[in-house]
């Protein structure tokens, strides 16, 4: 008893440096943040003022702004990058092809990159006037695009960029997600006659929901934290704010608003948004897995 | 026939995703064939894809103008240390959490879970304020310290720990070893295919690093990527074959690790999707 007793002891010591890691940079910062929120000022010199700054964030355009620019991002760069995941994802499931590892090494290495590095890289390709974009463009006897330089353009060249970065890490989400599924079944489909889009629609996508809503999960995660770097360094949120997303937002509130409270404030309310959407996708697919069992 | 259409779809397979790769791989070749561009050709319309002459001038020239062997200094000394420090957090709390299993300990584990379900870069501004209050900013203790325990690191490592048997730790303490020689003689060997997949994932976390250092560095620890970022915006006309040659040293350490452990990596996502 006593031995299990300084186990136990031994255990409790053992945890200590991660959960007090955890709680003074994690859990602490949350409270230090939230108590920042209700105040007003610069520095030290703090005011008391309630829930003013969160008063002020929800009646102002910007913020806003920020929020619909978020979530037209996150929402594009994920289904085009989920869908063409699965694809290749599917595309590599087929015991016929070769060079897989090829393929799945070059698509992954996005991933393994470092984004501000890489995404320095797309600003120069970018370029209205020496960029190899328009280059290729004007070479196909085609006009040149002005990518960064409208909301549009903008907004379509970060997805382009994000795409790039995450569509390697959903393929093979996807591939592991294939390779659970049993070969029987689609044998038995073939054998009555059912067709590659109807095993697909039928047999894989269903069976695939846990990995779509895993992806899901990520990419809204991607989308409201990772957009950061990308607006930052590639359109620094403009034209017109039509790529400042929140995170930018919460940043520029800080270092260049040097607003701290209000920078605090917007972070509780994208880390409520987060959670809450987070749990929805998951209750959601808990419920669309019954639905097929 | 149903034969020639599977072939023909197995040919639109391979051309699709050779065209795919072919686009994902080109900004990282292009990267390095601009590194190795005069300013001339970088700037040329049509553009230049192919430099003329092949020297390492332009590596030369970045090295000169932007403090590279310090930026690299920083992010290693920023990448080692806190990848060694999540190491022994997470293999001693998953240790805990698994083969000593006090009470107490799913609390513990709901804790773990509870702090990846909101990515870590949501905290910047709250722990900047309170990094900053205490004075912090620009040292290594506010640039490392927050990141010695990652909840994926930890959630990781309990997981990885719990496909190593009871027994082994059982037959170990019935002949009288103490806790802390379990873990460092018999569970660290027994885990290290996990430890080597934490570390490497973690270094690769950290040396991509640009949000956190972006905001609580200044000068002094200032990591790689911040500072090349920091010198394209710094100039007025942007010489991007500097950039470019920093930006191959920059990727390089990545690079290299990723191309001699691509196995490891990529079963560590399966492991991730598999959760």
């Amino acid at each position: 008893m006593n031995q299990r007793r300084r186990r136990y002891l031994t255990g409790y010591l053992f945890l200590a440096p991660a959960l007090l890691s955890l709680a003074v940079f994690t859990f602490a910062p949350f409270a230090v943040g939230f108590w920042n929120s209700l105040h007003a000022g610069f520095g030290t010199d703090l005011d008391f003022v309630g829930f003013e700054n969160y008063r002020y964030m929800l009646e102002s355009p910007r913020f806003w702004n920020s929020l619909r620019v978020t979530v037209l991002f996150t929402a594009s760069y994920s289904v085009v990058s989920i869908a063409l995941g699965f694809l290749a994802a599917y595309a590599l499931d087929d015991r016929g092809i070769r060079f897989k590892p090829i393929f799945s090494s070059i698509l992954i290495l996005p991933y393994v990159v470092t984004p501000a590095i890489a995404t320095l890289v797309w600003q120069y390709m970018f370029n209205a006037d020496f960029g190899i974009l328009n280059g290729g463009l004007v070479a196909l006897g085609l006009d040149r695009v002005a990518w960064l330089q409208t909301p549009a353009g903008a907004m379509a060249s970060l997805v382009v960029v994000q795409v790039w970065f995450t569509l390697g890490y959903n393929m093979l989400l996807f591939a592991s997600g294939l390779r659970s599924i049993p070969r029987t079944y689609y044998e038995a489909a073939e054998i009555d006659g059912v067709g590659t889009w109807n095993k697909i629609r039928h047999i894989t996508l269903p069976l695939l929901v846990p990995t779509i809503v895993f992806i899901g999960v990520l990419s809204l995660m991607g989308g409201f934290v990772h957009s950061f770097v990308l607006a930052q360094i590639l359109t620094g949120g403009g034209p017109f704010r039509g790529t400042e997303v929140l995170m930018l937002l919460i940043y520029e509130t800080a270092f260049e608003s040097f607003d701290v409270p209000m920078a605090n404030a917007m972070t509780i309310v994208m880390f409520a948004l987060l959670f809450v959407l987070s749990y929805l996708m998951n209750v959601w697919q808990e419920r669309a897995y019954k639905g097929i069992e | 026939m149903r034969r020639l259409r599977r072939h023909g779809g197995r040919i639109a397979a391979h051309v699709g995703l050779g065209l795919l790769s072919l686009v994902v791989v080109f900004p990282l070749v292009y990267v390095v064939l601009l590194s190795f561009q005069t300013i001339q050709e970088a700037s040329s319309i049509p553009p230049t894809l192919i430099p003329a002459d092949v020297d390492f001038e332009n590596y030369a020239r970045v090295f000169e103008r932007l403090d590279v062997v310090g930026l690299f200094t920083n992010s290693a000394i920023y990448t080692v240390s806190t990848t060694l420090m999540v190491l022994v957090t997470s293999t001693l709390a998953a240790y805990a959490t698994t083969k000593i299993r006090m009470p107490g300990r799913r609390l513990v584990l709901a804790l773990f879970v509870g702090s990846i379900l909101v990515p870590p870069a949501v905290r910047t501004i709250p722990l900047y304020t309170m990094i900053a209050g205490w004075g912090w900013v620009d040292t290594w203790a506010g640039l490392a310290l927050p990141l010695t325990a990652t909840g994926f690191g930890l959630f990781f490592m309990n997981q990885f720990m719990l496909t190593i048997p009871d027994e082994v730790v059982e037959a170990a303490r019935i002949d009288g070893a103490g806790e802390l020689t379990i873990v460092g003689r018999v569970v660290v060997p027994l885990a290290l295919p996990g430890i080597a997949v934490l570390g490497l994932y973690n270094f690769m976390f950290r040396w991509n690093d640009y949000l956190w250092p972006l905001v609580v560095t200044r000068q002094e620890w200032q990591t790689l990527p911040v500072g090349v970022t920091l010198f394209k915006s710094s100039q007025q006309l942007i010489t991007w074959n500097l950039i470019a040659a920093a930006a191959v040293v920059t990727l390089l350490p990545v690079m290299a690790l990723f191309f001699a452990l691509r196995e490891r990596i990529m079963d560590g996502i399966a492991i991730q999707a598999g959760k």
